[in-house]
């Protein structure tokens, strides 16, 4: 399969030692790969590095083959991305915030600001200043600009972080949307073990800065485990075991 | 190239989106034209002639660049730079198909646009201001003006670039604006006491318009500040954006 993104032997140790060791995993394209592990695991410091935000210390990322720390251009030009909480400018528009967006990317259409805010349900308030904007909003307005350039990767970090279970929902059918009628290719992040089995097809286990295990949802199964949270806490327990022995 | 031009448009937008900045704008415009009245009407009042409608807008621009116009720079590169880091929306550019250099010329260029813009509006101002005061209006004056204001902006240019690259030591848009003024009062009065230090700050050369207007003009002293700034311009310029590369999110 097309590889997409090709994250080889990635390692970034913070002073307090914490950080990710030695991380490879791939994405095909029409992926959508769910990165799971829990908070401060290290799945938003893999995906900085990913996006440009963060310089491994050892490794080297690519996107559609070009690599991220030497051809940010190219590597990112089909790539959207929303990281962390989704931050806008407070003291403009929800859709003046697009617009600004909008401009870095010559070939999109006027017409694309419309089609994510209708899409994401903020064309009521497109016109109201984003600091009015709640929680939910915010990451809504996050998940339309980084869809905005009909990106052919989207790299997202917990998504529905802040969502109520309406926005929770509606990101999951975005998604699942993208991924069927545009082929979009998706990395997620997330702690919600029961968001990645509703939307990914692929799944990487990050436990203590490293990825534990990766693969197919079903072939993880293997007819052992009933459900992901259950294989999680298989893999997690070895994990440790193996450590400790080590 | 299509992501510097969008880039340095998105830059100057933001600039021009705050409140604040075109508060700031606004007082560059009407301060000028609110002195020159007062002093119009002091003028007449005590029958006085300090100050004729030639000088005014000369005057009114070194007390600008010596006071206001700094201001306005230091609190435009925090915004631009350690501020967007403080509010968390410097990743909102820094996740696109644009290289960080071209981010960094961009946020430095709308700076300098806006730069522009002040000069511009103090000029504006001082030029409506000086038809209250005495004294025939010559072209010879305009066009003096208009040197002393372009070749104003230089300095400015430079002390901005100086304040991009302190703010880069910073994480709120606060913390980088105190340091700049702080930075900025001792360096100026600590030239009074160790006059030397003009020697090395592009503060000292705020009031480079005047040269310009020296009949001869003193080209040998223009040629050396100008290197001087460029200098400062070209070493503080690489030396920022070093640290912006470099800097994590």
């Amino acid at each position: 399969m097309d590889q997409i993104v090709e994250v080889e032997a990635v390692t970034k140790l913070y002073r307090n030692r914490r950080g990710i060791r030695d991380v490879t995993l791939n994405v095909g394209r029409g992926d959508v790969y769910g990165l799971f592990g829990p908070n401060g695991a290290g799945k938003t410091t893999l995906m900085k590095i990913m996006v440009g935000l963060s310089r491994a210390n050892k490794g080297k990322v690519k996107l559609f083959g070009h690599d991220v720390a030497t051809h940010y251009e190219q590597a990112m030009g089909k790539v959207g991305v929303l990281i962390e909480t989704a931050e806008a400018y407070e003291y403009m528009s929800g859709r003046k915030n697009l617009e600004l967006a909008a401009r870095i990317y010559p070939e999109l259409p006027a017409k694309r600001v419309d089609e994510v805010l209708e899409l994401v349900g903020l064309s009521a308030v497109q016109h109201e200043r984003a600091g009015k904007y709640s929680l939910g909003m915010k990451q809504r307005l996050g998940l339309a600009s980084a869809i905005l350039s009909k990106p052919e990767l989207l790299i997202l970090d917990e998504p529905t972080n802040g969502l109520d279970i309406e926005g929770t929902v509606q990101i999951r059918e975005i998604v699942k949307l993208l991924a069927r009628e545009e082929r979009t290719t998706f990395l997620i992040s997330s702690h919600l073990i029961r968001e990645m089995e509703l939307m990914c097809n692929r799944i990487g286990i990050v436990h203590d800065g490293r990825l534990i295990r990766e693969g197919g949802c079903r072939e993880l199964l293997e007819g052992r485990f009933s459900s992901l949270e259950e294989l999680y806490m298989h893999e997690v327990e070895q994990d440790r075991r193996a450590m400790s022995h080590a | 190239m299509h992501s510097l031009y969008a880039n340095v448009r998105n830059e100057a937008l933001k600039i021009a989106l705050k409140k604040k900045n075109w508060f700031f704008l606004l007082m560059t415009f009407a301060i000028p034209i609110g002195a020159g009245v007062l002093l119009a009407n002091v003028q007449s009042g005590f029958g006085l002639g300090v100050m004729t409608s030639g000088e005014y807008p000369i005057a009114v621009l070194g007390l600008f660049t010596g006071i206001f116009l700094p201001l306005f720079v230091f609190m435009g590169a925090a915004d631009q730079f350690s501020g967007e880091h403080g509010d968390r929306t410097m990743k909102n550019v820094l996740t696109r198909p644009i290289s960080r250099f071209k981010v960094f010329v961009s946020k430095q260029a709308a700076l300098g646009v806006a730069i522009a813009a002040h000069l511009f509006a103090a000029l504006a101002g001082s030029s409506i201001a000086a038809m209250f005061l005495s004294g025939s209006f010559r072209l010879g004056d305009a066009l003096d003006w208009l040197i002393a204001y372009g070749a104003a902006f230089l300095p400015l240019l430079a002390l901005s670039i100086a304040a991009v690259f302190l703010a880069q030591f910073f994480s709120s848009g606060i913390g980088a604006l105190a340091a700049s003024v702080l930075l900025y009062v001792a360096l100026r009065a600590g030239a009074f006491f160790l006059p030397q230090l003009n020697s090395y700050s592009p503060t000292a050369y705020l009031n480079w318009h005047t040269l310009w207007l020296g009949n001869p003009l003193p080209a040998g002293q223009l040629g050396s500040v100008f290197m001087f700034l460029a200098a400062c311009c070209i070493l503080l310029f690489t030396a920022g954006f070093y640290f912006f590369d470099k800097k994590e999110l």
